[in-house]
């Protein structure tokens, strides 16, 4: 089971569509979260998912701007996909009636 | 982006940091990334936020990688440690002379250790030991004017307590038995909470309430006393005086300075005629005990000038010395230093082998490095496994290194004179030692091979073509000649040792040593000296005899030191050593006199106011004719009628000091007998039946002169002895690894020595290449070392001594050729296997 923010990991990871590595998928994760995240604890999680095979990864071609260190792309897989349609059933499942209740009781400010 | 990649660099560093830690993938990548951001964030944000944030990113993700890698190398230690046991297997004989040499060292150093903290562990135990001090002179004398302790005390705030220390030796009477106990000490009675006594019975408070009482040691109690309940017993010293047994404390530990057996109220002095305000005399120690942390250099300036205000004549100044420093007065620190380097030295011989064996082997170990390359091994993963497979020869040679410092405990013991044993080591500072000597013996042997094997290019050495057993064989050639410099240098400082002891016991003293009984007397026989001494000479066997305070060579029986007032040039008073003696002293001792006379048993005024001095005294007091001078010495004024010629009172290490000699039979304790040499076994019993007439109830107990001096060398004698073993130790490990070598070189030159052969070399030929090697690698190790054993032995070990062996060329040759004898012997049997092998086997192919 994925945990929050290996789904949102994966997910960006798929977003990109083999275009994501370290930087932007950190930024971007930083962006829908609204806060600041420690680049290392991505890295953990992008280093498990390719260890479940979630991720493949592949070296970009070195470049100047980085003195010379190549970058990791990261792209989804196939089970990577199946895992996250499987946390997306689940949290269809804990969702579920979501409207419904907020009709009912909805805070003043929302 | 337009950016200038040195100058916007990312902090080095945390740079470094995030490197170390993310070992685990290929970092380039991640590296790259973290630069990246860090880039924008100077366009965006400034140099100063960008760094700050590069920090908290990577103190941050600190954990989760550590998390990752120490997973990891769990995973790994288990295969390496595999990997270590069987290589270990397919290579025993390698293995094995890398332990044993290994265990050789750790085991000498351990031992060392033990004794090394055992001296720094002196009056350790006091529960005061940081506040305790000793009133010291500036001539190293530590006895004191009976009043500088009060004095102290009520001046200065810093001192809270003081407490005088005489030393006391005494016979104890109860009922029949009766028995001489040395080592006494008459305290005040604050010394017994100033110092950490363990009291069975009574208490430090109470013990000295009465100035009768005695507090005794457990094994004095039961000297006396036997099984009986010794506490509140009534007990005769010296026959007269009585004592109550007020505590019994326990012995008193043997790593303390004092020695004590029994101690007497210092109150007891008054009883004994001594005036306790008097500054002009000195009789005891002072020990004070002063505030927490008082600056001590700063404190003794304001107290140098005490006794001088008191006493103005007195030239010396006053300090106080911790307590701590006490023992390494006559204990010599450097000695204690020079033990721990050479332990370290052997075990750095032991470490060499090791490195040594490993790298000339690498060749066996090279396919293995490229094939782990290969795969995909990493350089810091080879690190990693050949660091595990020395840490795991390093552990099993301590485990035998402890084993056999048990197993030599008593050895050492014997030699040391210290109680060593199992339960030694249950001391935390001994076991973070071993732990510390486990790292360290891992480490410096472990890393040289494990850069040098993980640096094999894979290509090379899968190729096959490099002839890998020459690399860094200038290294190991390096490291050989200093295994035996090290060796051929303690070679050369035992014998420079034993040689200095020989000098010394040949040396002339200026008397005669041999065939001199000597004892202790008490007041009854002082009583009944001439009848006794008339009785003895009548034995033809008995030449002479004579009592004093101090035979020589026992010069810490020497009490008298006081000041002598003379009416000469200048300088006309100091502190000179008393000496006590009779009219027979010169005769006993065979000494001679420079000018005058000596004391003459028919004027009595010669036991009134006559003086010897010794020729130093004469020189120091700058008399040209001195007899006939006037002197005052304490309340005693007298004449000088002769000059002695100087002989060595004290010892060969100090020179001999101004000394006055004068007859005084009341302070006399010691009984000299000069016997002929023939029959001493009848003569002793003939002297044995006399003095149990006299005491009938005491043990004769005696010793021969010759027999003490001998002893005054046995601290020299056994620091030879343990660098004796030492230096068999430093020369075994380090021919053990020369074994190993050669017979690696004798394996790797098989097929070149089957080739000369083939084409016409001799054995002989063969030999002596092959010996010409370690020929040169001896010599190399001699010339390193006779220079430094020769200024090291000079500068730290003779110039202790006023009496000094002139080093001759003749040791050092023969030490050289004793390095030279064992090396050519360690690879004879190699040279002689490979010499004489039939070609046809070792050049023949499978």
């Amino acid at each position: 089971m994925l945990t929050k923010l290996e789904e949102q990991v994966l997910m960006t990871v798929w977003r990109f569509k083999g275009e994501g590595y370290g930087v932007n998928i950190f930024q971007y994760l930083e962006e829908i979260n609204d806060k600041k995240l420690t680049l290392g604890v991505v890295y953990d999680i992008l280093e498990r998912l390719a260890r479940n095979g979630f991720v493949k990864t592949q070296f970009g071609s070195p470049t100047p701007v980085r003195g010379g260190m190549r970058k990791k792309f990261y792209g989804i897989t196939d089970n990577g996909i199946r895992e996250l349609i499987k946390s997306r059933e689940v949290y269809d499942r804990v969702m579920d009636g979501f409207n419904e209740l907020l009709d009912q009781q909805r805070p003043e400010d929302v | 982006m337009d950016i200038d990649p040195v100058k916007n660099r990312p902090p080095g560093f945390a740079r470094w940091l995030l490197k170390r830690f993310r070992n685990d993938i290929r970092h380039e990548s991640l590296i790259g990334d973290f630069d990246e951001i860090f880039q924008s964030k100077i366009d965006n944000e400034g140099i100063l936020n960008a760094v700050f944030w590069f920090w908290l990113q990577v103190l941050r993700a600190i954990p989760g990688f550590l998390r990752s890698s120490i997973y990891r190398s769990i995973l790994m230690f288990k295969n390496y440690l595999k990997l270590a046991i069987r290589n270990f297997q397919r290579q025993k004989g390698y293995g094995l002379i890398n332990m044993t040499g290994l265990a050789v060292g750790i085991a000498c150093t351990i031992l060392i250790m033990l004794w090394v903290q055992h001296e720094f562990s002196y009056d350790h135990f006091h529960e005061n030991k940081n506040e305790l001090y000793i009133v010291v002179f500036s001539n190293g004398s530590e006895t004191t004017p009976p009043p500088v302790g009060p004095y102290l005390k009520a001046e200065y705030p810093e001192i809270k307590e003081f407490a005088r220390m005489a030393y006391h030796s005494a016979e104890f009477d109860y009922k029949d038995n009766s028995i001489r106990i040395d080592d006494g000490k008459m305290v005040d009675p604050a010394f017994l909470t100033m110092l950490t006594f363990n009291f069975i019975k009574g208490s430090a408070e109470s013990a000295f309430s009465q100035p009768g009482g005695i507090i005794l040691t457990e094994t004095t109690a039961g000297l006396i006393f036997g099984i009986e309940d010794a506490i509140g017993k009534s007990i005769i010293l010296n026959n007269t005086e009585d004592y109550t047994v007020t505590g019994i404390i326990e012995d008193y530990p043997d790593n303390a300075e004092l020695k004590i057996n029994y101690l007497l109220n210092f109150r007891k002095m008054k009883d004994y005629g001594r005036d306790l305000t008097n500054w002009e005399v000195n009789y005891h120690r002072t020990y004070v005990l002063g505030e927490k942390n008082i600056a001590i250099d700063e404190f003794n300036s304001k107290i140098s000038d005490v006794v001088t205000i008191h006493k103005p004549q007195e030239q010396r100044t006053m300090s106080l010395r911790p307590l701590l420093d006490q023992h390494f007065e006559d204990h010599s620190k450097g000695l204690v230093y020079a033990f721990s380097l050479i332990a370290a030295g052997i075990l750095l011989i032991a470490c060499i082998n090791f490195v040594n064996l490993t790298t000339a082997r690498s060749s066996i170990r090279a396919r293995e490095v490229g094939m782990r390359k290969t795969v995909g091994g990493r350089k810091s993963d080879l690190h990693i496994q050949f660091f595990s497979e020395t840490f795991f020869i390093t552990m099993t040679s301590v485990f035998f290194g402890i084993m056999l410092s048990i197993l030599f405990m008593p050895l050492f013991n014997q030699i040391s004179g210290k109680q060593f044993d199992i339960a030694s080591f249950s001391n935390g500072q001994i076991l973070a030692g071993i732990i510390l000597v486990t790292l360290i013996t891992g480490i410096v042997s472990g890393v040289y091979p494990a850069l040098f094997l993980s640096s094999f290019q894979p290509v090379k050495v899968l190729k096959g073509n490099i002839s890998l057993g020459q690399r860094g064989n200038l290294f190991r050639k390096v490291l050989v000649v200093f295994q035996f410099s090290m060796s051929v240098f303690l070679i050369l400082g035992t014998m420079i040792i034993y040689k200095q002891i020989d000098f010394m016991k040949n040396r002339d003293p200026g008397f005669s040593k041999e065939n001199i009984l000597c004892t202790r007397i008490g007041s009854r026989l002082r009583s009944q000296y001439e009848p006794f001494k008339n009785e003895l000479l009548q034995n033809p066997s008995i030449i002479a005899m004579t009592v004093t305070n101090c035979p020589p060579f026992r010069y810490e029986w020497n009490l008298g030191i006081g000041d002598i007032h003379w009416k000469g040039k200048t300088n006309q008073k100091f502190s000179m050593v008393m000496t006590t003696v009779d009219s027979d002293f010169l005769k006993t001792f065979d000494m001679q006199m420079e000018e005058g006379r000596f004391f003459s048993p028919d004027l009595p005024t010669d036991k009134a106011d006559a003086f010897v001095i010794n020729e130093t005294a004469k020189r120091a007091m700058e008399l040209d004719s001195p007899l006939g001078k006037q002197l005052r010495m304490r309340l005693i004024t007298g004449r000088i009628i002769g000059v002695v010629k100087d002989y060595n009172f004290e010892s060969f290490h100090k020179p001999i000091e101004p000394m006055v000699m004068k007859i005084l039979p009341e302070a006399s304790d010691d009984l000299c007998i000069k016997i002929r040499p023939e029959n001493t076994p009848d003569t002793i019993e003939y002297i044995r039946n006399k003095w149990l007439e006299v005491y009938p109830e005491y043990e004769f107990s005696y010793y021969f002169l010759d027999d003490r001096i001998r002893q005054e060398y046995s601290n020299e004698e056994s620091v030879a002895d343990i660098l004796k073993y030492f230096m068999v130790f430093a020369i075994g490990i380090s021919s053990l690894g020369l074994f190993g070598l050669t017979a690696f070189t004798a394996e790797r030159r098989k097929k070149e020595i089957g080739i000369r052969k083939v084409l016409g070399a001799s054995t002989s030929n063969i030999s002596i290449g092959m010996t010409n090697e370690v020929i040169r690698w001896i010599t190399y190790a001699n010339v390193i070392a006779w220079p430094a054993a020769w200024y090291v032995m000079k500068t730290m070990y003779l110039n202790n001594f006023e009496y000094q062996l002139d080093i001759g060329i003749g040791i050092f040759i023969f030490a050289g050729l004793s390095a030279m004898a064992v090396a050519l012997l360690t690879i004879l049997y190699q040279v002689l296997r490979s010499a004489l092998k039939n070609p046809v086997d070792s050049l023949r192919y499978e």
